[in-house]
């Protein structure tokens, strides 16, 4: 019996060697991925980028020289005719082996959106090593170019774009949303169009001051199918999160109570937006019913302060700027691009099944016709502990 | 030069006795008796000279034996001997309260009154000795063991039993505080060495005619004092029972500390989990009588054993009965996060950096890697060197006299800390890894946290072979294996394995002492409540 227990733990003991250490790689032996960018170039090839970090320089110890100076990550790109090839392009060239679970963003130059993602998003999707959870985001020009640049806080483009992300500006989408998007009928995707921009300078003791790109948010990228046919502006992306109902930052200016002065910037904080369809079998009407929330932010000094009495007034222009810039950007999805961003198709279908079905397929000329009556109600909450502008009376 | 003095006194009295015997080879009795009877199954007999000369056979050659032959003084013809061992007893006491009675002072109570021989042996226990404890035996085996504790044996001409009296006096370690369970809060003192003491010092914890001691000697040649301490009317007398008879199993040639009974009676032998616990602290001990535990004490060391024994034991401390319930509970909950964090860190480190690296965030995934680029060796080797090398350090400072611990402490944090990592020989993280680990450690109860020492070196094998996959099947198997264990018939897991609600309440919380109301019911074996229902204080309904 002791023999046998023997040999039995000795067996295991053994074949657990076997295996010999199956699938293990020390993190030196990774090529941590921070971005990835897809971009069709001239000859109709694909190319994929890789912003892979370059560990040192997020070490802060002794043993690595932290400080600005670090180049933070190497962009390395790979061509071929489907994404695969460009893939196992890149995976020739890089040394280590591709870590794909760090990868936060996917970035595809509009060339290569235009004539559509739909094989981009098919191949990230069956890799099984990247996350669903990427963000997705298009870029005017290229993605490569979008990757080679650093970031100034953050030490890469990739991860400064997530944090805009976290920041509310924008309307950020997941890949599995994103394809989500695609597959269903009744809602187009919009996806964050970023870009680079100049901001600011970094001065240097004696060197002068070098110039700083920074990644931003420059709006949304509208979608028909997997093909970006349009483009918002950061005004109208706002618009269109609020009537998508969503939490966003930022704030609005709009005339003061009194009528003096620049107007009144208010914050809005988000609020409900409830879409009502209503169908007659022939005429197809929606009612948006917004109420949204709003703090002041800002009042020149000229104005009257806001007050108990005049709080309602301030309501109501709030609410009419607000109506103003969503019928807007309502216009423009549906006379410029003709498609339904903001999910309506989605409302239709809950309350009408049966006639759903017969228009899910010309949804999107449904919808440019439709007759859409928007109401709004906005509350103006914290007008603030001050009564009198700051250096008021000081003039007066 | 004072020792040599002690010992220069001892000899010639000594040799003396022993050139006695051997004058006189052929009329020395044999060990094995005159009838064939081995020496502990002899009984005495009339003469006093056989007596003496039995027992010196018996104790041959044992020079710190002392045999002192004197008259009483009321008859000079009743010839009295005493028999002690010079280094065990209160020597002032045999020379004022026996040999000054018996010798001097017996003429003053008794006068004019001639005693008979055969009046002796009654008339000195009776009014001859100013001892507080005489007992009377006529074996040897009783003689020879009453000589050995230090006691005196007094033997006297014509009677065929002798008697003993209590004179032990030797140096013992007075009592001190607790080394290896000190405490912030709470009695300090701690067991020492002797048995005698021990005991007094869990009587005085618990002044009850329940308290039930029960003797034994334990060893054939060391002839160890054991103790079994409990409390009837809340110990189960089937435990009481089955303690006994694990113990009367014990055959050895001696005890010489409490861990020996411990692996002689414990439940699962190969387990790598103590199922028998033991302190050195009598309010633990009581409290743990008090819950229906059974203790043994053994003399020679200040460690008691406990059983039954549960794994949550580790996680208490007596100071969590001492102090309030809200930090009580914290700490506990802390100690847990230790115990966990001590047994599955390495592993956790060896199989996140080399397998499942997905599950770092990207920062802290960078931060290791950019540590980790200069290392030569692959972070299963390097967290294996570190832990044995850590292991070392301990070790070191266990074993090295105190003056130079500190000096290793200081080597090995400087060497491994500093200059390993700054080398690049080493990551950083490994050693806050291993630092972590050590650290938490020392969090829980030593006897358990030595275990989980072990387990932790088979986990880093089964994580550097498999990553999560095998820490995770490891972690499972010990688990299972936690949940067959038992310790004197009690489930080692219980309350959580089985699980008794009520009990839960002085687990990873310490429930506050007005709602713990009863006894661990597995321990006793049924419901005890142990103090009155309604003892939430509250403030009084009216201010006055």
């Amino acid at each position: 019996m002791r023999k046998r227990i023997a040999s039995l733990v000795l067996l295991v003991l053994l074949t657990s060697l076997l295996p010999g250490c199956w699938d293990r790689y020390d993190v030196s032996d990774l090529a941590i991925v921070g971005g990835v960018g897809v971009d069709r170039v001239s000859s109709g090839r694909i190319r994929m980028t890789l912003q892979i970090a370059l560990p040192s320089a997020f070490y802060g110890g002794q043993g690595g020289n932290g400080g600005q100076s670090t180049a933070a990550s190497w962009v390395v790109s790979g061509e071929g005719k489907t994404v695969a090839d460009a893939e196992a392009a890149l995976e020739k060239v890089v040394p280590r082996k591709i870590f794909w679970d760090s990868c936060g963003i996917l970035v595809v130059g509009d060339q290569m959106a235009r004539q559509g993602i739909g094989s981009v998003t098919d191949f990230f999707l069956r890799h099984g090593s990247t996350r669903e959870t990427m963000l997705v985001m298009i870029t005017k020009g290229e993605a490569r170019t979008f990757l080679e640049t650093s970031s100034v806080l953050e030490r890469m483009s990739s991860q400064a774009t997530q944090i805009l992300d976290k920041i509310n500006v924008g309307y950020s989408i997941q890949l599995w949303k994103f394809a989500e998007m695609l597959d269903s009928k009744g809602i187009e995707p919009v996806v964050p169009w970023v870009s680079i921009q100049k901001a600011g300078v970094v001065p240097e003791p004696g060197k002068g001051q070098s110039q700083v790109e920074q990644p931003v948010l420059s709006g949304m990228a509208v979608f028909r199918g997997d093909k970006v046919i349009g483009w918002l502006n950061t005004r109208e992306t706002r618009a269109l999160l609020w009537l998508k109902g969503k939490e966003t930052q930022g704030a609005i200016t709009v005339p003061s109570p009194d009528g003096s002065g620049p107007g009144t910037s208010v914050k809005i904080r988000g609020g409900s937006a409830q879409i009502i369809p209503e169908y007659d079998g022939r005429s197809l009407r929606f009612q948006v019913n917004l109420d949204m929330n709003a703090d002041v932010m800002e009042q020149t000094k000229n104005e009257a302060p806001v007050q108990a009495g005049t709080i309602k007034t301030l309501d109501t222009r709030t609410a009419q700027v607000i109506k103003q810039r969503v019928t807007e950007v309502l216009h423009k999805a549906q006379r410029d691009y003709g498609v339904d961003i903001f999910g309506f198709g989605q409302a239709f279908h809950r309350s009408y099944k049966k006639d759903w079905r017969e228009m899910k397929d010309r949804w999107d000329e449904d919808f440019t016709g439709a007759d859409v009556n928007i109401a709004v109600e906005a509350h103006v909450h914290e007008i603030g502990l001050i009564s009198q502008g700051a250096g008021r009376s000081k003039n007066d | 030069m004072a020792n040599f003095t002690k010992l220069s006194k001892l000899k010639p009295k000594s040799l003396g006795q022993n050139q006695e015997q051997d004058k006189h080879p052929a009329e020395q009795p044999e060990k094995v008796g005159l009838s064939g009877v081995p020496w502990k199954d002899q009984i005495l007999g009339p003469d006093l000279e056989t007596n003496i000369r039995q027992i010196k056979a018996i104790l041959n050659n044992c020079s710190d034996v002392i045999y002192r032959e004197f008259v009483l003084a009321q008859n000079e013809r009743i010839r009295l001997a005493l028999v002690y061992m010079d280094s065990m007893v209160d020597k002032a006491q045999i020379s004022e309260q026996i040999m000054k009675t018996l010798s001097l002072e017996v003429p003053l109570v008794v006068i004019g009154e001639e005693i008979t021989q055969a009046q002796a042996l009654e008339f000195i226990k009776q009014r001859g000795l100013c001892i507080h404890q005489v007992k009377e035996s006529d074996r040897f085996r009783d003689l020879i063991h009453a000589i050995l504790s230090g006691d005196t044996v007094l033997l006297v001409d014509g009677h065929p039993t002798a008697i003993i009296n209590e004179t032990r006096g030797y140096e013992s370690r007075s009592i001190s505080e607790s080394e290896t369970e000190p405490t912030v809060r709470g009695p300090r003192e701690a067991f020492v060495e002797s048995l005698g003491v021990n005991i007094s010092l869990i009587r005085r914890k618990i002044k009850s005619p329940d308290l039930k001691i029960e003797t034994l000697r334990l060893g054939e040649v060391s002839g160890t004092g054991v103790a079994l301490v409990y409390i009837e009317g809340i110990v189960n007398e089937s435990l009481v029972s089955e303690v006994k008879s694990r113990m009367a199993r014990i055959k050895v040639d001696a005890i010489l500390e409490s861990g020996y009974i411990e692996e002689l009676i414990e439940d699962s032998p190969w387990s790598p989990f103590p199922t028998v616990n033991h302190t050195e602290k009598p309010d633990r001990v009581a409290a743990m009588m008090l819950e229906g535990r059974v203790a043994i004490l053994v003399d020679g060391t200040p460690f008691v054993l406990s059983v039954p024994t549960l794994f949550v034991e580790s996680l208490q401390a007596s100071e969590d009965y001492y102090e309030r319930f809200w930090f009580a509970s914290a700490i506990r909950i802390v100690r847990f996060l230790a115990m966990i964090t001590s047994l599955v860190l390495p592993g956790l480190y060896i199989s996140l950096v080399s397998f499942n690296h997905g599950l770092l965030p990207t920062t802290l995934l960078l931060s290791i890697a950019a540590q980790r680029e200069t290392v030569p060796y692959p972070v299963f080797i390097e967290v294996l060197a570190m832990e044995i090398t850590f292991e070392f350090l301990r070790e070191a400072g266990i074993r090295l006299p105190r003056a130079i611990g500190q000096a290793v402490s200081i080597v090995g944090a400087l060497v491994v800390g500093q200059a390993a990592v700054q080398a690049g020989m080493v990551g950083a993280a490994t050693v806050i890894v291993v630092a972590l680990t050590g650290i938490a450690s020392f969090v829980f109860a030593y006897s358990t946290s030595i275990s989980f020492r072990l387990l932790r070196f088979a986990l880093i094998l089964l994580s550097g072979v498999l990553g999560l996959v095998g820490l995770i099947s490891g972690v499972a198997v010990i688990g299972i294996h936690l949940c067959t264990l038992r310790s004197f018939g009690v489930p080692y897991l219980s309350p959580l394995v089985p699980p008794t609600t009520v009990d839960l309440k002085d687990t990873f919380i310490r429930g506050p002492w007005w709602a713990m109301l009863s006894r661990p019911r597995l321990v006793v074996k049924e419901e005890q409540q142990k103090q009155a229902t309604e003892l939430k204080p509250t403030p009084p309904e009216t201010r006055s």
